[in-house]
């Protein structure tokens, strides 16, 4: 199979050494090899249900008892009521 | 028999009597914790102070003569993927260790709502993503039955607790089998519900569309009242589903309900991967509900054996997008070696995250890439529904399907860790019901020669969970009691 295993990692912002890279490329593979025997979709095939349809509710923040200062007690560093990052820009 | 013996109906029975006190209850848990958890290893965090506190307070309720629920003051333990307020909550691993949430999962709120005593968060495997626990961070659990033997997973945690003792029941989740696998591995009740009967607010997302927040018991009543607690809509879970409340009576034992009852046995779950053993001890109960008047008929569920697949597609690729969200930024783990904020999100993602995970982050990356979509994601979702028109075509004759729930007795530690694809066939007989959603139940039917439990899976149609609870204490009354492990 043709997969650029550091790739994949640096994508997923994953380090590995290249024996964790041949390990996981022959997991990867086995999985990969055994959709092989899925049927062929159709080209018409939708895989939406349509009898199936989420209710959606309004995007605010109400019912949440937290506070910003609650939520940054778990943040490892943090400045201002801010996360802390290491400096991008100069 | 000891009060860490009984099953939660039965205790609450005895708790609003007045036989005995919440407070003692919880203090038995704790002793039978302190004196088998070195052995079993089933808990990350205990709540020992919180417990009694909680015990207490349903103690003093009773002596004011107040209306308690019917499961105050039962002693519960639950995964460590389910959010608890200001309780530690680390989905067994690293990149967790340190989490602290600032809220409750629904299912806590309702909990706590009810009174039931929290007596500790249980280890799983890392980001529930295993079948045996032996991919949490902290520790593999093990299986009361013979300490040798894994507990199944990913609610291994879960499950030996309450099959050791250590809880009178516990909250598991399930994604591919993950309640159900380790329940039958360890001799208990597991319930994976319909997709949208319980509230996946506070459940640490592994795969959204096939995560479930279930029950996992001693008896089918106990699976029962649990479930009547924790099911409902929740306005914070969009997914959640506005359902009829089940209101379960314990005393049910109407097994006259057998005659005429419609079996589907599909031949693809009893296919040569399953264990002759494992094979006998559900048909032996399929001849006991023949007996008693049930229709058995042989099925096909042509789409079964390519169930496994579809599933690690979509759960794969489901929680490369979850699992996203760990970057040492807001919460958790962060490396202490870094000097860009790239190489601050490598390595930690590096060093929290095991292989497992890094893995499956991987597979769900890659088949999400362009070029890869349609020949993976599409497939696997396509596949998805076919499974769904094959048992909504069933249900339209049957009542309900029996099968194997894992196709062996639980195997060695060790044994499997190294081998994917073994330790992926134990969700075989699981996957599909989370791939379309359906209810399933797992309860044990016997122990074999090795002293080790079996148990077997009832299906039923979506919502249809209290069809599914008589049925299934209708074969726990068939079946009769099974040995308790001696630990």
């Amino acid at each position: 199979m043709n997969m650029d295993i550091m790739h994949l990692a640096k994508l997923c912002k994953i380090k590995i050494d290249d024996e964790l890279a041949e390990k996981i490329k022959i997991d990867i593979s086995k999985i990969l090899k055994s959709v092989e025997d899925l049927p062929n979709p159709n080209k018409n095939d939708s895989f939406f249900n349509p009898d199936n349809i989420m209710t959606l509710r309004n995007d605010n923040a109400k019912g949440q008892e937290f506070t910003r200062d609650d939520i940054l007690k778990n943040a490892p560093q943090i400045k201002a009521g801010c996360a802390v990052v290491p400096k991008e820009i100069d | 028999m000891n009060l860490y013996e009984m099953s939660a109906a039965k205790l609450s029975k005895m708790i609003k009597s007045k036989e005995i006190s919440a407070l003692e209850l919880t203090n038995t848990i704790f002793s039978r914790i302190n004196s088998v958890e070195s052995k079993i290893q089933s808990y990350v965090t205990l709540c020992e102070e919180d417990a009694v506190k909680t015990a207490k307070l349903v103690d003093e309720k009773i002596s004011k003569g107040e209306q308690i629920s019917s499961l105050a003051g039962i002693p519960i333990g639950i995964k460590d993927n389910i959010c608890t307020k200001n309780i530690l909550t680390t989905c067994s691993s690293k990149m967790l260790h340190n989490f602290i949430p600032p809220y409750d999962a629904t299912v806590i709120k309702k909990l706590k709502n009810a009174n039931v005593v929290m007596t500790g968060k249980l280890n799983m495997d890392e980001f529930a993503m295993g079948s045996s626990t032996e991919t949490s961070y902290f520790k593999t659990t093990k299986n009361p039955y013979n300490i040798n033997c894994v507990p199944g997973g990913s609610s291994g945690g879960s499950s030996a607790a309450v099959a050791a003792g250590e809880a009178i029941m516990s909250l598991g989740s399930d994604t591919g089998g993950s309640i159900r696998q380790p329940a039958s591995y360890c001799g208990v009740v597991g319930l994976k519900p319909t997709y949208g009967a319980i509230s996946r607010y506070g459940l640490i997302a592994f795969a959204s569309s096939l995560d479930q927040i279930g029950p996992i018991t001693k008896s089918v009543d106990d699976a029962a009242l649990l479930y009547s607690v924790i099911s409902g809509q929740d306005p914070l879970d969009a997914t959640s589903q506005k359902i009829k409340p089940l209101n379960w009576n314990i005393d049910f034992s109407d097994i006259s309900m057998i005659k005429g009852l419609k079996i589907a046995i599909p031949k693809e779950y009893f296919s040569d991967q399953i264990n002759d053993d494992v094979k006998d001890a559900v048909l032996n109960v399929v001849k006991m509900l023949e007996k008693n008047g049930a229709k058995i008929s042989k099925i096909s569920l042509p789409s079964t054996p390519h169930a496994l697949s579809a599933y690690y597609i979509i759960s794969s690729a489901e929680a490369s997008s979850n699992l996203a969200r760990y970057d040492g930024v807001h919460y958790g783990y962060r490396s202490e070696n870094y000097s860009t904020l790239t190489e601050m999100y490598e390595n930690t993602r590096t060093e929290g995250f095991g292989t497992e995970v890094k893995t499956r982050i991987m597979l769900g990356t890659y088949i999400l890439s362009s070029g890869y979509y349609d020949t993976y994601y599409k497939r696997a979702k396509l596949l998805q529904n076919k499974i769904i028109s094959e048992f909504q075509e069933t249900f339209k004759e049957y009542d309900v399907i029996l099968t194997p729930t894992v196709p062996t007795p639980p195997f060695y530690i060790g044994a499997e860790i190294n081998d994917s694809t073994k330790m992926h066939s134990n969700d075989m007989n699981t996957v599909s019901s989370n791939i379309s959603g359906v209810p399933a139940i797992s309860l044990p039917c016997c122990l074999n020669k090795n002293d080790l439990p079996i148990g077997l899976q009832l299906i039923c149609n979506h919502f249809e969970e209290e069809k599914l609870f008589k049925i299934a204490k209708c074969c726990e009354l068939l079946i009769g009691d099974i040995k308790l492990p001696n630990i």
